[in-house]
């Protein structure tokens, strides 16, 4: 077993050192108020393509940019001609019309407003580029939908009225594939664990506070592993969709539940299995909520799924076998471990879901 | 003879050897500022070739740090007259990069404080400052750099340590700007402006934006000591030696709405407000619009200013201090959100001053009272900061003698 667990963490360990660079890029973010990502999708039977343009800044600003002044009901809704008339993308230096399409509030990004046009490319043509008057100083990332989302080195960074640099139409209208990109979406849903999931992390770690055997924690993985997935796969494709202000408190509760269980007791009931896949349900969800806010969407949706969730496994393994890891460094007998590590573990993993329940519940 | 030969050839290609890891580590000769006696001249043509020239070299080599160096000082430049943040951002990336590939490349962590100083990332410009500082102590250029984010930060007593140590080092036109804004913050302006004229002084003739800049630093204060000629005069010899410099035509516009020029100050203002205009410009297009009694147009202007410092280029400070004196109560109570968060970052006495002025508006006259205590802290006699912590202090005496006659 000892030999098992040394191998499978310097497996993870080596995972990470190949995965962590990728990842550091990909958490980069631009650090402006107002960005702007295009994206291009890929052209259809008739050659069309359809332009799908993200614009994200702050609501109060933007509305003073358009009407001079802010009354409590001035909306960007209904000063629609005179955002559009503010924003241009070119193809080969002809100006495209553009079409308004959904105005939403960023998850977790008090005042900011996301505005997303659409335009439609007929036709072969070499270049597109990009300007707007509404920013002076400020990033955009021209790139094919169904992509990764831009890391900081995607972006261009642009004066009022500057025009971008051309990008060419062939690569931005062609889907990357292959090994490179499977590699990046597992890195996706590895660094989405770790160290971007605390609250995941907090729950898989109580899974394995719990289970005395190697068996039983397996079965307690898998069946979280088999919910997540199923619901993960549900909401990206469309057919489930709560919003994050339930999933995120209801989270909170279920890693609350499992730390104050292994507090109340010393074995697995026959229950855990069944509440462990509930929640796993609960997690896909909150999975499936932040694929979205990374903005992946198009044709290769499947792909981009089963690439996360592969680098959602991985990270939940590295999870448990650093725990193992740890619990064999640490010179506690078997008989006092859980009075020295399993309790106060498990007691501070309950604090910190509770906390979060009301933080996510009436803080947010 | 053969043994010879064979011997000879080892020592030779060892000697080669060594001499080139010795080359290796020989660290590379520091790129000159823009501006210096030896590099490329800071008019607005200078400036865009050397970006252009340096953008291309870094497409063809992208680790020529050298050339991101040389390419995010031009930026830097070309951001302070153009009004355009994205530049310091671009600098930032090409620093970064460079970085990446020569880690111990110190013009370019020189360089980099720089850039954060000016993206207003005041504790990251004193780190890359710090770390500048331990591999060379006595560079002015870093002291400078770490003076002025912890005078941005309201560390005054820091800052101006900085600022003499910088002196000591290396007691030129940078330093000299320095210690003059040190002595303007603590109201000896005749110091100030005599420390300014001997900071210009000594400004490479190759050097026109600074040279311009300098001529504009004069002119505000002699505009703010009430000497519109001199001011006028100043300001056009900051026009002349960088033609369109913001500074210049701001300041310029500034004089002609003092001297009841209004047309002419609008006018002034126009190229600038054609392109990207900084909020200052705005708000000063604002005064003189509604001094022309051109309500509507000023309150666009005012809306456009209040739109820049919430997201093109956030000045929290300044944004409460609109807010506040908008008289509406949902904009009190954000002036006061909004300085109190900033006054949690940096502690300046014009943010302090901000947070003072919301918290008078919102009716808190204590909190006021103490918060324009800090602002006043190091005896400048900047004219606003003055005006509003004379009302404060008027409605707190008020305040205190309506007690009194109660008792």
């Amino acid at each position: 077993m000892t030999r098992l667990l040394h191998r499978g963490l310097a497996g993870v360990v080596l995972l990470v050192c190949l995965i962590a660079p990728g990842s550091a890029r990909l958490l980069a973010h631009p650090s402006a108020t107002s960005f702007v990502v295009i994206e291009i999708g890929a052209a259809d039977v008739a050659g069309k393509s359809t332009a799908s343009i993200s614009v994200t800044t702050d609501a109060q600003s933007l509305l003073l940019k358009l009407r001079g002044a802010v009354n409590r009901d001035d909306t960007i809704a209904a000063n629609a001609p005179a955002l559009i008339d503010r924003l241009e993308l070119a193809a080969d230096s002809i100006s495209l019309p553009l079409t308004l399409g959904r105005i939403t509030a960023p998850a977790g990004k008090p005042g900011q407003v996301q505005i997303v046009l659409s335009a439609t490319i007929a036709g072969p043509i070499q270049h597109l580029s990009w300007r707007t008057s509404l920013f002076s100083g400020y990033p955009v990332a021209i790139r094919p939908a169904g992509t990764l989302p831009p890391t900081a080195d995607d972006y261009e960074w642009l004066g009022a009225d500057e025009w971008s640099t051309p990008r060419s139409f062939q690569s931005l209208s062609s889907v990357p594939r292959g090994w490179r990109h499977a590699f990046s979406l597992i890195a996706l849903g590895f660094t989405h664990i770790v160290p971007g999931g605390l609250d995941h992390v907090l729950f898989v770690l109580g899974l394995f506070l719990l289970a005395s055997r190697t068996r039983t924690l397996l079965l307690q993985i898998s069946a979280f592993t088999l919910a997540h997935s199923v619901t993960l796969g549900l909401a990206a494709l469309g057919f489930v969709s709560v919003p994050a202000s339930i999933v995120e408190p209801l989270i909170a509760v279920s890693i609350a539940y499992i730390a104050i269980e292994n507090l109340m007791t010393t074995s697995i009931s026959k229950w855990r299995l069944a509440i462990v896949f509930a929640f796993g349900l609960l997690h896909g969800l909150g999975f499936a909520g932040a694929l979205a806010q990374l903005g992946i969407s198009g044709t290769d949706l499947p792909i981009t799924m089963v690439g996360f969730n592969v680098g959602v496994e991985l990270g939940q393994l590295t999870v448990v076998l650093a725990a193992a890891f740890v619990m064999r460094l640490v010179p506690v007998a078997s008989v006092n471990r859980r009075r020295y590590l399993t309790n106060p573990a498990s007691a501070a993993i309950a604090v910190m879901g509770l906390f979060w329940a009301v933080e996510r519940t009436w803080f947010n | 003879m053969r043994t010879f030969g064979a011997l000879a050839l080892v020592i030779s290609m060892a000697t080669v050897g060594c001499s080139q890891s010795t080359v290796a580590r020989r660290p590379p000769a520091p790129v000159e500022p823009l501006g210096a006696p030896a590099a490329p001249g800071t008019s607005r043509e200078l400036l865009e070739r050397t970006r252009k020239d340096m953008e291309a070299r870094l497409a063809a080599q992208p680790k020529d740090a050298a050339a991101a160096v040389r390419l995010a000082d031009a930026l830097l430049r070309l951001a302070r007259v153009t009004n355009n943040g994205g530049l310091a951002a671009k600098a930032e990336r090409a620093l970064v990069k460079a970085l990446a590939s020569d880690p111990d490349r110190y013009d370019a962590h020189r360089m980099l404080g720089a850039v954060l100083l000016s993206q207003h990332r005041f504790r990251d410009a004193i780190r890359e400052a710090e770390r500048c500082q331990q591999m060379r102590q006595n560079d002015a250029f870093t002291w400078g750099v770490a003076g002025d984010a912890r005078l941005e930060l309201g560390d005054y007593d820091g800052a101006f340590a900085a600022f003499d140590r910088m002196s000591t080092i290396r007691p030129d036109s940078a330093s000299y700007a320095r210690i003059a804004y040190a002595r303007e913050l603590q109201g000896d302006l005749p110091g100030a402006l005599r420390l300014l004229k001997m900071a210009l002084e000594a400004t490479s003739p190759n050097d026109a934006e600074a040279i311009a800049w300098h001529h504009a630093q004069i002119g505000a204060l002699h505009l703010a000591e009430g000497r519109l000629v001199d001011a006028a005069r100043e300001f056009s010899h900051a026009d002349y030696s960088f033609p369109g410099h913001p500074f210049a035509v701001e300041g310029r516009a500034r004089v002609l709405a003092a001297q009841g020029r209004p047309g002419e100050a609008l006018k002034t203002l126009d190229p600038l407000l054609a392109g990207s205009p900084a909020a200052s410009t705005l708000v000063l297009s604002a005064e003189t619009l509604r001094g022309l009694g051109r309500l509507e147009e000023a309150a666009r202007q005012d809306a456009l200013a209040e739109a820049v410092w919430r997201s093109d280029a956030p000045e929290p400070a300044r944004l409460a201090l609109m807010l506040a004196g908008s008289g509406a109560a949902a904009r009190i109570d954000e002036a006061v959100r909004v300085a109190q968060a900033e006054f949690a970052n940096r502690r300046d006495i014009f943010t302090a001053d901000a947070l003072a002025w919301a918290f008078f508006k919102a009716g808190r006259l204590p909190d006021a009272v103490e918060a324009s205590a800090l602002a006043m802290r190091t005896g400048s006699v900047d004219r606003g900061l003055r005006e509003r912590a004379r009302a404060i202090a008027l409605a707190a005496t008020a305040a205190g003698l309506a007690q009194g006659s109660r008792r």
